[in-house]
């Protein structure tokens, strides 16, 4: 089910520019219209088309989710894998390093760097991709120090083969199970970020996010003036997309979602 | 235990001097001068030796460490330094709106924690059947909307369709009875959002549980099934749960964030907006600061806590 929901959302938000029946940010003379025809779920107060603005929004949220959460699996990767390999003052300095990443406060971390760094497309996948690599370096690690211990690799260093080799052949194709579960629980708390950071205001304005719709939304009074399409729709698209992911990730291993 | 606390006191230490590391240096890696920022670009460029006074004053004339040192001796003596945006120490500041936060963390998280933890042991209890399932569904959906999104629903239907709670405007003139009316809906809020995350903590680890020999064993002694959750496995449970919990509370200072922006609520949270907004830097550096102490501070409670829980704990580690 989880699989049915993501395909459909990724089909939806990759094929964005076709599908949307209007230009998202082409403005009508009809604004705050309620869903009907042919605005099939209203428009806002420029008149902009929402469905075409979620549309584009969708494949916004995916993109930096996907990479952002790439990013994180890949920084996770490699912390871990060193922490987990090398051993002794490496590991416990790393460590350190985790847990303090671990314990700052995500939300308020990412408002301050996107406030130092300034808002930007490539500047929320890199930031969201620094705060989330924890988890996934914990948890590489842990995976490393079991298989590392395993009587194989054992075998291989008896005959001479070298750390890196061991670590390259052996040790990192046995993470990949850990990695995907990593990656598939971080592309909804990468999405969910971004969608937060937008809302906030501090996302990319040049890019229709379903964060920056629900800014615009909370901005212009929709909740005062009644204009509940304008924020229910994207709050639902949000809601759908990762419930879908995480029912997707569920079985792959629970770990911390927010 | 003493062994155990100190290595977990050492640990934190060392977390703590990262962090202070991190705050002090943020800001000192941004593009321009803060002078700049605090003087206006005209009189910066115009007036040099005001420029150099000021630096002085400042102390951003001396070296990076020398500045750091001076960063330490104030935090110690209490002085956050002075917010340029709203013309009052940090410290004041940020205390007083700490504490209109913690009137929407400390029950929302109270009650949503009790609830979660109860239906999550029930619902773990029973996994599989088709109640639960749906149940479970539910929770997990309900842990899908973004917390903001939920905030504006029920802003919607509570406030604007049902007419039950104000739409905003706290005032403390106005006395208590105002501010729980306005205080009602973000707590829902809040205690429904993190319920939904305790909830599934729970229920994954009673579930686990279940079918673990011990409980096969007491089963066998003729303990009844309800015995046999509350008094057995729950108290198993409860660790993961517990640190979660514990956890939750730090972030929660932070985390309360969008519905306190969506609610217009004083706290935490709509003050590191306007720090942001403003670029009121030393106020920036103030929150951050404070909320990541109230973090530290619930893990350190918590390790503390999981340790009088479970005696192995204080044998693990080194």
């Amino acid at each position: 089910m989880g699989l049915i929901g993501v395909l459909v959302l990724l089909g939806a938000g990759l094929t964005a520019p076709w599908l949307a029946p209007f230009d998202p940010w082409a403005p009508t003379t009809a604004a705050q219209l309620q869903p009907g025809w042919p605005h099939v779920l209203g428009t806002n107060d420029l008149g902009q088309d929402l469905l075409s603005e979620m549309l584009y929004g969708l494949r916004l949220s995916l993109l930096v989710g996907l990479a952002a959460a790439g990013l994180s699996t890949a920084v996770g990767a490699v912390v871990g894998m060193v922490a987990g390999t090398r051993g002794g003052w490496v590991d416990e300095a790393l460590m350190i390093v985790t847990d303090t990443v671990l314990l700052v406060p995500g939300l308020p971390l990412l408002i301050v760097l996107v406030a130092y760094l300034g808002a930007g497309f490539w500047n929320l996948i890199l930031v969201i991709g620094l705060i989330w690599w924890t988890p996934t370096a914990r948890a590489v690690r842990a995976a490393a120090l079991q298989i590392r211990r395993m009587p194989y690799i054992e075998a291989a260093r008896a005959i001479g083969a070298s750390q890196t080799r061991i670590v390259r052949r052996h040790v990192l194709p046995n993470t990949v199970p850990v990695l995907a579960a990593r990656f598939v629980i971080a592309v909804p708390e990468a999405v969910l970020t971004e969608a937060g950071l937008s809302f906030l205001g501090l996302g990319d304005p040049r890019y229709k996010s379903l964060g920056l719709t629900l800014h615009q939304a909370f901005a212009g009074g929709a909740l005062l003036n009644g204009s509940w399409w304008w924020y229910t729709f994207p709050v639902a698209a949000i809601t759908l997309l990762v419930c879908s992911v995480a029912l997707l990730g569920l079985d792959e291993g629970s770990g911390r979602s927010r | 235990m003493r062994r155990h606390l100190l290595w977990k006191s050492l640990r934190y230490a060392g977390s703590f001097a990262l962090l202070l590391l991190l705050n002090f240096l943020l800001p000192r890696c941004m593009p321009g001068d803060p002078l700049v920022h605090l003087l206006g670009i005209e009189d910066f460029v115009r007036f040099p030796e005001m420029v150099a006074e000021v630096r002085a004053r400042y102390g951003l004339d001396q070296s990076q460490a020398m500045q750091f040192a001076l960063y330490v001796r104030n935090l110690i003596a209490g002085d956050l330094g002075y917010s340029f945006h709203f013309g009052v120490p940090v410290a004041d500041l940020v205390t007083r709106r700490l504490a209109w936060t913690l009137v929407l963390v400390v029950p929302a998280l109270g009650i949503g924690g009790l609830l979660a933890g109860a239906l999550g042991a029930v619902a773990g209890w029973h996994s599989g059947a088709p109640a639960e399932r749906w149940l479970t569904f539910g929770v997990l959906s309900l842990h899908s909307v973004p917390q903001y999104g939920l905030a504006m629903l029920a802003l919607f239907v509570v406030a604007f369709h049902l007419d039950a709670a104000p739409l905003s405007g706290l005032s403390t003139e106005r006395g208590l009875i105002d501010v729980l009316r306005h205080a009602l809906l973000p707590i829902l809020v809040l205690g429904l959002s993190s319920a939904a995350h305790l909830y599934l903590i729970m229920r994954n680890s009673v579930a686990d549980l279940r079918p673990r020999p011990f409980v096969t064993a007491a089963r066998g002694r003729g303990l009844s099934s309800s015995a046999l959750l509350w008094r057995h496995v729950l108290p198993n449970a409860l660790l993961p749960f517990l640190a979660l919990f514990a956890l939750g509370l730090g972030f929660s200072v932070g985390g309360a964030l969008m519905v306190e922006v969506v609610f217009s609520w004083p706290g935490m949270g709509t003050l590191i907006l306007s720090a942001v907004d403003n670029r009121d830097y030393p106020l920036l550096q103030g929150c951050f600061l404070l909320i990541t102490i109230c973090v530290l501070a619930a893990n350190w409670l918590n390790d503390i806590l999981a340790g009088i829980i479970d005696p192995r704990l204080r044998r693990l580690t080194p």
